[in-house]
């Protein structure tokens, strides 16, 4: 980096002042979440109705509740043939609420269903350990303007899941009930219908099973229900976020702007880590952009997978960058402000984007034409998945390691830097060995401040999770936090950006004309402003002077 | 079953055994639900006597919920009935041996009762919500509803609460309803200690039945991961919940009625010194410490005076046999076995005869 950063040159009131304004930002950020977002997402239960449907679904036709022959006791119902399509399991979604009909919003986002199947303890119908469950599902959408049970075809899938049950030796009696893991039954990318329908079958082929007992459907036990569970993003917590994103994009975007001009007003060529923090603010406003409006009118189903790429893409920047920082501030390394001497360690965050990459492409991508995918329901499929997040996790966990041994080379090489005070003899040198230092040591601690800030409220959000749920208390201190979790770390991304985009342009107060950050021929600047020096105290030097002292 | 005999039954009940109306409500346990299918649950609601005229009018605006409430109760008492089959009070609710109704009696039997309705009313309209059965069901409260106009231009606001904070509680409705319903005839009589206790164990019953609600959580992050994850509550099975509650009936407080409050002896632990009798303080019933113990005011009647004969007596003879002696019979039985592969119902399957033995009183 050139020689004057913008932060070697602020003033200690100045930098108080920013600091301030920014951590004024920071708490409306939480307070815009805890107070006026709701929490992030909500469920609505449905337990699935049991209806009698004599022409096995052949026919057809949608069953509905009302023109359901309901089965009250599944378990006293005598079937009138052996593949049980006879029997349908239904669920509107919503449900109508205080006598009003609900409708699914596109403000959710997304909706995405899992499903409780409860298993009954049986002598006769016995559970075995990961069996195989076939689901026959059909799911249909009505319009706002179309007739109460005019239902359209949305898709039909064959889900296969496995079913992972347990029981106590205690409950192995008439009646004892199973405890199931629960299943992903299905995640759309939108909700621009207002209303939904599940009709669910689970054949068995009574050849199959005597034939091969792992068939699917022959050990799942004896079935007593169906529960689903609906899952979406809150309404009102989209549009907090929505407006929060809309508000810092053109804000991101101008200071983008503004450092873009800033390194291009340079004489020389920018540096890498130039460069690196130019591709980070760019990734932010990426990042920021309200591509969702977008779909409060059009049916844009790609929507998770896009914001799962957009966040993915600036980790691995937000990631390189931390790398790329510590390394060009190794003083004595001259390998620096080149790229190719950061792939080994690049190569890590590569792999670790790269496997996540994959596993959504292949989870979110598939679910975009079939929304009842799963790569865990197979065992290839699960396999892959639990290869790529493998070698995800490994790649992180190592490029952590490099990054926290790079930082530490930093450190001592700092440390051995000022004990041996060898720039001491030239002025001008020791000021720009001075500033690399407080440069280093100024987003060191903003780093460290930032994810403090980020794993406390990560923490205050699961406690209050759990006061929120707890068994009495409903309205704890912390309730609102979750939604105060998310609108508090992404104001602090911004502001963490926006802060280095600030502080680590080029200064154009002197260094226009500088080449590299410490040349070995040492050349005749003068750093210090006169004026500025003598009225104000430096922000770099009282921050440095207890270390120097 | 004939539609009019139920109900014929139970006047006959009511006009024997309880004279009383404060339990009158118990008697829509004894009508046939199916008639209410058709309709004609106004008349099902006229043909109880002794419900007050708010449960009658309730009754008649909401024949669909009261459908529910009825099936409710029914499961409760029979529930009530499997947890007590080994006990010497097998659950019934008309002793010909004691002369009254044992809900007359401020027993802890009285007090199980209560509370198992209480919340067998609930939990089945919980569940009937949660399948979409009722459409009065309610939105639970949303937390931060406030700024909802921006949202949904929808005039009602039960539809953009919906949208700003979703919807999702469905034994707040059961509980409400419940307690509007059950408790209405013990509510007008709130100095009686007779009703305070009654509407203390409704109460407990349906704390218990919202505190044995599971936990579930589902994590929806990026690529599934937890930062972001969403928990629901999961209503207890009901007969995992009587075990609970039956465990409450063992270690009931029974309770005096001082000057218009129900009061519990803070029992000293057993075998204490006198030393510690005189520090035994009264608690009130309605403290924190009693919100989940069933209370009772009167000693149990002596079961043991009831015509126990021929009844199946299990493991447990000695006691529910009051010490008359029991027989011991030998019974061949039929048992399905080897039946098809099938998930859930009464299928075909072969019959395998059995040898059981069955205890009866004497």
């Amino acid at each position: 980096m050139a020689g004057g950063a913008v932060i070697e040159n602020l003033s200690n009131r100045k930098l108080f002042v920013i600091f301030a304004g920014l951590l004024v930002i920071q708490i409306m950020f939480f307070l815009i979440g805890a107070w006026y977002a709701p929490s992030p997402s909500s469920y609505m239960e449905f337990e699935m109705i049991t209806c009698r449907d004599e022409t096995k679904g052949l026919s057809g036709e949608w069953i509905h509740r009302d023109n359901c022959q309901q089965i009250s006791e599944l378990s006293e119902y005598t079937p009138s043939s052996f593949d049980l399509r006879e029997i349908v399991f239904i669920a509107k979604m919503p449900h109508t609420r205080d006598g009003i009909e609900l409708e699914y919003s596109p403000w959710f986002q997304f909706l995405l269903g899992v499903l409780h199947v409860d298993v009954e303890y049986s002598e006769h119908f016995k559970y075995v350990a990961h069996a195989p469950l076939e689901l026959e599902v059909r799911m249909g959408y009505r319009d706002k303007e179309s007739k109460k049970n005019e239902w359209k075809e949305l898709v039909t899938s064959n889900v296969t899941r496995i079913l992972e049950c347990t029981i106590a030796e205690d409950e192995k009696k008439a009646g004892g009930t199973y405890d199931c893991d629960m299943l992903d039954l299905f995640e759309l990318g939108s909700s621009s219908y207002p209303f939904y329908l599940i009709n669910i079958r689970i054949p068995i082929n009574q050849q199959a099973c005597q034939f091969d007992n792992k068939s699917a459907n022959c050990q799942i036990g004896k079935l007593t229900g169906l529960r689903l569970i609906e899952i979406h993003q809150n309404g009102g917590f989209t549009l907090v976020w929505l407006w929060t994103k809309t508000f810092m994009t053109p804000v991101v975007a101008i200071c983008l702007w503004w450092y873009y001009n800033r390194i291009n007003q340079l004489a020389r060529n920018p540096l890498l880590l130039e460069r690196a923090i130019l591709l980070l603010g760019l990734s932010l406003v990426i990042l920021d952009f309200p591509i969702e409006w977008i779909s409060l009118t059009y049916r844009i189903p790609f929507l998770l997978l896009i914001s799962d790429l957009r966040q993915g893409l600036f980790y691995t920047v937000l990631f390189s960058f931390w790398l790329i920082f510590a390394g060009e501030h190794l003083i004595d390394d001259n390998t620096r402000n080149n790229l190719k001497s950061y792939r080994f360690n690049l190569s890590f965050i590569i792999t670790a984007s790269l496997g996540l990459l994959i596993y959504d492409l292949i989870e979110r991508g598939i679910q975009l034409y079939d929304p009842f995918y799963s790569v865990w329901s197979s065992p290839t499929g699960s396999q892959i998945a639990y290869f790529a997040i493998f070698i995800s996790a490994i790649s992180t966990v190592a490029y952590f390691i490099f990054l926290f041994f790079k930082i530490a080379r930093v450190w001592s090489t700092i440390k051995s830097k000022r004990s041996a005070q060898i720039y001491q003899t030239s002025e001008n040198r020791r000021l720009k060995v001075e500033g690399v230092i407080y440069r280093f040591k100024f987003l060191m601690l903003f780093t460290l401040l930032c994810s403090a800030f980020t794993i406390a409220a990560y923490f205050m959000k699961q406690y209050g999770e759990a006061q929120l749920h707890g068994d009495e208390a409903r309205d704890g201190f912390l309730t609102g936090s979750t939604s105060a979790f998310f609108t508090g770390a992404f104001g602090m991304c911004n502001i963490y950006v926006l802060l280095l985009l600030a502080m680590y342009a080029p200064s154009h107060k002197h260094y226009r004309g500088a080449s590299q950050l410490i040349d070995e021929n040492d050349d005749d600047e003068i750093m210090e402003d006169p004026s500025n020096q003598h009225t104000e105290s430096n922000a770099m030097t009282t921050f440095l002077k207890p270390s120097t002292d | 079953m004939h539609i009019n005999t139920p109900v014929l039954l139970a006047i006959i009940y009511f006009l024997v055994f309880a004279p009383k109306s404060a339990d009158a409500w118990w008697l829509l346990s004894k009508t046939d639900t199916s008639s209410a299918n058709s309709g004609s649950s106004p008349i099902l609601c006229k043909n109880v006597p002794g419900l007050t005229p708010q449960q009658k009018r309730m009754c008649h605006e909401n024949p669909n919920i009261i459908k529910y409430l009825i099936s409710g109760l029914r499961s409760a008492l029979h529930t009530c009935e499997y947890t007590f089959q080994r006990e010497a009070w097998n659950c019934t609710l008309t002793l010909p041996g004691v002369g009254t109704s044992p809900l007359q009696i401020a027993s802890r039997e009285s007090a199980y009762v209560y509370a198992i309705s209480a919340a067998g009313v609930s939990h089945s309209l919980a569940r009937a919500c949660s399948k979409g059965l009722i459409d009065d069901c309610g939105c639970g409260e949303t937390p931060q509803g406030s700024g909802s106009v921006a949202v949904s231009q929808a005039s009602s606001r039960s539809s953009s609460d919906f949208v700003w904070a979703g919807c999702s509680d469905n034994v707040k409705f059961g509980n409400t309803f419940g307690r509007k319903f059950v408790d209405q005839y013990d509510r007008q009589h709130a100095t009686e200690p007779r009703s305070q206790m009654n509407l203390h164990n409704n109460r407990v019953g349906r704390r218990l039945l919202v505190n044995a609600m599971n936990k579930e959580c589902k994590c929806h992050g990026v690529s599934g991961s937890c930062v972001t994850k969403t928990c629901w509550k999961v209503m207890p099975k009901f007969d995992e919940f009587a075990s609970r509650l039956h465990q409450k009936y063992q270690l009931a407080k029974l309770v005096t009625n001082n000057d218009q409050k129900l009061t519990v002896r803070s029992s000293p632990s057993a075998g204490s010194s006198g030393r510690s009798e005189r520090f035994a303080r009264n608690m009130d019933a309605s403290s924190k410490q009693m919100r989940n113990e069933l209370i009772y005011l009167d000693a149990s009647p002596n079961y043991c005076a009831i015509d126990v004969k021929d009844r199946e007596c299990g493991e447990n003879c000695p006691n529910i046999c009051c010490g008359r002696g029991w027989r011991t019979t030998r019974e061949i039985v039929d048992e399905p076995c080897h039946c098809q592969f099938v998930w859930c119902c009464e299928v075909k399957c072969k019959t395998c005869k059995k040898l059981v033995e069955r205890n009866y009183c004497l």
